[in-house]
């Protein structure tokens, strides 16, 4: 574990130390300020769960993309710079290594989407909206950004090019994304695989809304799981090639 | 080569330089193949390719292993032989997961003999268990051809055993995370968050048990262990700790008391009953948590409904009808529908009638007329109906006076419709429309929203106690509302309650700017009058609120302005004598957000600017703090 926390706080002080991490984090939180008036807000009067409702759709896809982004570098960027075999030679496990990297990334996700929760308290102050139903959109916000961040992890362990690691990571989330709409073309019983498999209708969909269901907890856990695997059997791969 | 050209090819030469896992030939012909099977069976499914599909899969996957068993049998090296036996084995289970695909196709199942429902169950542990089996075949099978890529001519033993195990594990964990899924999924576990709060007491009805005439005492019919009796019972301890006595409750099982329930004529449980002395009041919220959410939410305007009807009896609103005024029924104008207005009088224990010249109202104002509703007339009232009312006001009477500024009347309408009953009042309002520059609710992005005024600056008044009180978060929108203003003869004492903001002018040419002669100032939006009774000695005063506005009490305003609704209560309670109970009805049915121009700004500003650059500030400080440490 303590091996697990030192990856994380290198990695963490990597993005904050910079500037460029707080202008990232200050830039996504200025489009989506303008994208809360614009669409969530509206001009004409909205039921403040409405204007709730659609702050958490449209922060998704901010969270999503931050993920993709703040990802991209995880390994791509130390295999650029040849600080990969210091990593690999390094009395730290595979395992280890991929959740140090993860932790990081998710704690900048969870920072960055934390950051947010001024313009929720906005709607509360103006409307009728309870904090439990902001917890609860910021639990989907968090699941969804766990379980991407865990795909751009494993998409940044394949490539050396950060760049590249991007667009697979952004190409796989587009995937999961559509599974929604493939589903309506699939035969049963494929129809329920392939819909259970979306990444925002089936699951993240209910978070906005105030509901907790259980499976959407234990979905994103599941893809968070699965991506980490990979990303360790990635790593271990190279390591015994 | 122009400079996107120079960067797309560093890109590619970048990628293929890379160290992207790579499939051998013979793993990707064996996942071609796989895919067509797919192909053939699920997408091309009963079509002309779907044979041709399956069996062109069927042959790009055989080959590989086939190939492979030949390459196992050549090859020397023991780990890289062991390798392809993974490689082997992990492919023909592939195969043999398709094999038992086939023995959940209908044909198969005709030909075991299998009625519906068996040939359901076999399907659906035949489908779980070729999944598993093509996941413990394949995934090993992709590992041991990676192992064998990055080591073309010597593999140690354990790397090749531990390539096996990962790929086995691998797939291990795919066929564990689908059946945890799938079992929560049916599990449908689900905590709604949703902002349900049954309502707390509001001021108002603390205010209706606490003078209380007579005792009221509620019983409750539930069972002992019931959701719904859980959110109410507090509702009620509140109710019975401001009561000082005159308010009691129980809970009583409807089936265990039946005759408690008999004489209260309430049949099942779920009922809420209020008794004073013979009268009951009850209605019902039901036992069904879910299904009671809704009512619970506004617990707090219904209790106070029943208890007004226990406690002041039912009273009589008369709205004045046949000069053009706004109703309940307008369907043309949605500024000048007040359906919810009439269900807010309902709500507080009022019966709504029209009065028109066949009702009387040219006549003599009926006597039981508790309060009298003009609603922004365009057309002037008769003079006997003018006497009638000025006849009402003498013996007591209470108006709610509701002027319109009709720059532009339409045929038969004119602009100063009300003015003779102002003037009763000792009134005269402004014929144009009241404008101002910034304190307007923005609608149309446009100089029109200038005369949809808001103002949160209250006199000091009874009815009025409340939106001071809570004056920075209860407005009351006016669009298109006049000034009013005094006339030299006063029948009674004028009080404002609501001011505009200063800067306010009568904007006569209605262009939407100030021009120069045009006043600017501080205009009476709404006022209260009260004046002595001619009836006699100890009879109650005559009382009007009279308001340069209509449509600030249409559904449009009052469904999403709080300020509005509270004003329309409170000023309806002055007006009967029931100020005691001025104060707000809780509810916690969701609301409309609705921003003046200036809440526009500030939260426009403040969440597109004040915090990025608050974050990017933060950026700063804490950068230049690392770099001089």
């Amino acid at each position: 574990m303590r091996n697990v926390l030192l990856i994380a706080r290198r990695d963490l002080a990597g993005i904050f130390n910079g500037f460029a991490g707080w202008a990232i984090i200050a830039s996504l939180l200025f489009i989506e300020g303008v994208m809360f008036n614009a669409f969530a807000m509206g001009s004409a009067a909205k039921y403040s769960h409405d204007v709730l409702r659609d702050f958490f759709y449209l922060s998704s896809g901010f969270t999503m993309i931050a993920s993709v982004l703040l990802t991209m570098p995880s390994f791509a960027s130390e295999r650029t710079k040849g600080t990969d075999v210091l990593l690999s030679t390094s009395p730290i496990t595979d395992f280890e290594m991929v959740m140090g990297k993860y932790l990081a990334a998710v704690g900048a996700v969870g920072i960055m989407t934390g950051l947010s929760v001024y313009m929720p308290l906005l709607i509360m102050w103006n409307g009728n909206v309870s904090v439990s139903h902001i917890a609860v959109g910021y639990l989907g916000l968090m699941s969804l950004g766990a379980a991407t961040t865990a795909i751009g992890t494993f998409t940044s362990s394949l490539v050396k090019n950060q760049f590249a690691a991007g667009i697979f990571g952004g190409v796989i989330t587009v995937g999961l994304l559509i599974c929604w709409l493939l589903a309506e073309i699939v035969d049963p019983p494929l129809t329920d695989v392939v819909a259970y498999m979306s990444l925002f209708d089936k699951h993240f969909i209910p978070f906005q809304e105030g509901r907790l269901l259980v499976t959407g907890l234990v979905y994103y856990t599941s893809i968070s799981a699965l991506f980490l695997w990979f990303t360790t059997k990635v790593l271990e791969g190279r390591r015994l090639s | 080569m122009s400079n996107e050209q120079a960067r797309l090819s560093k890109l590619l030469g970048a990628l293929s330089r890379d160290d992207l896992p790579s499939l051998s030939p013979t793993a990707a012909t064996w996942l071609v193949g796989m895919f067509f099977i797919f192909l053939g069976q699920r997408v091309f499914a009963d079509g002309a390719l779907e044979w041709p599909l399956t069996i062109m899969g069927f042959i790009s996957a055989i080959g590989p292993v086939a190939a492979s068993i030949q390459r196992r049998a050549a090859e020397v090296d023991p780990g890289r032989r062991q390798a392809l036996t993974t490689w082997v084995l992990g492919g023909s289970l592939g195969l043999f997961a398709v094999a038992m695909y086939f023995t959940t196709t209908s044909g198969f199942t005709d030909a075991l003999g299998l009625d519906e429902d068996a040939a359901g169950r076999w399907y659906g542990v035949m489908t779980s268990i070729y999944l598993i089996v093509f996941a413990l075949g394949a995934f090993p099978m992709l590992f041991a051809d990676r192992v064998l890529a990055n080591n073309p001519t010597v593999l140690p033993g354990s790397t090749a055993k531990r390539s096996m195990y990962s790929g086995l594990a691998t797939g291990l964990m795919l066929c564990l995370l689908f059946p945890v899924n799938y079992l929560t999924s049916g599990l449908d576990l689900e905590y709604d968050y949703a902002s349900f709060r049954t309502t707390r007491a509001g001021g108002s009805t603390l205010a209706l048990v606490r003078n209380l005439p007579d005792p009221v005492h509620a019983t409750l019919f539930f069972t002992s262990s019931n959701d719904v009796k859980e959110q109410v019972v507090p509702y009620m301890k509140s109710l019975e700790a401001a009561a000082d006595g005159k308010f009691t409750w129980e809970v009583v099982d409807q089936a265990m008391v039946p005759s408690k329930a008999e004489e209260l004529k309430v049949r099942d449980n779920g009922y809420i009953a209020f008794s004073q002395g013979e009268n009951t009041e009850k209605f019902k919220v039901g036992t069904e948590l879910d299904r009671a959410k809704r009512d619970l939410k506004k617990l707090d305007g219904t209790v106070q409904k029943h208890l007004l009807k226990l406690a002041k009896g039912q009273r009589t609103a008369y709205m004045l009808t046949g000069h053009g005024e706004a109703s309940s029924r307008e369907k043309d104008n949605p500024t000048r529908k007040l359906n919810l207005f009439k269900k807010l009088l309902q709500g507080q224990n009022y019966k709504v009638k029209d009065l028109g010249v066949s009702d009387g109202s040219a006549d003599k104002i009926p006597d039981d007329a508790g309060l009298v509703v003009i609603a922004g007339p365009t057309k002037p009232l008769l003079p006997e109906e003018e006497v009638a009312m000025s006849e009402y006001l003498a013996r007591g009477g209470r108006i709610m006076l509701l002027v319109d500024p009709i720059p532009n009347p339409g045929p038969g309408e004119t602009g100063d419709a009300g003015a003779n009953l102002l003037a009763m009042l000792g009134l005269q309002a402004s014929s144009a429309p009241l404008a101002h520059k910034t304190k307007y609710v923005p609608q149309k992005r446009g100089k029109y929203d200038r005369i949809l005024l808001h103002s949160n600056r209250y006199g000091s008044h009874a009815s009025v106690k409340t939106l001071s009180r809570n004056n920075s978060r209860l407005h009351v929108i006016m669009p298109t509302v006049t000034g009013l203003e005094k006339i030299d003869e006063q029948p009674g004492k004028v009080t404002t309650l609501v001011r505009s903001h200063p800067d306010t002018w009568a904007d006569t040419n209605t262009n939407f700017e100030k021009d120069t002669d045009e006043t600017a100032k501080v205009w009476d939006l709404a006022v209260a009058v009260e004046g002595a009774s001619d009836a006699g000695e100890g009879e109650k005063a005559w009382r009007a609120v009279v308001v340069g506005d209509v449509s600030f009490l249409a559904d449009s305003v009052l469904q999403f302005s709080q300020g509005n609704a509270q004003f329309a209560l409170d000023t309806t309670r002055w007006l009967v004598g029931d100020e005691d109970l001025a104060g707000e009805v809780e509810n916690e049915e969701d609301v409309k957000i609705q921003h003046t121009r200036e809440e526009d700004t500030y939260w426009f500003y403040g969440t597109v600017f004040l915090f990025p650059l608050l974050i990017m500030l933060a950026g700063v400080v804490t950068t230049r703090i690392r770099r001089r440490s």
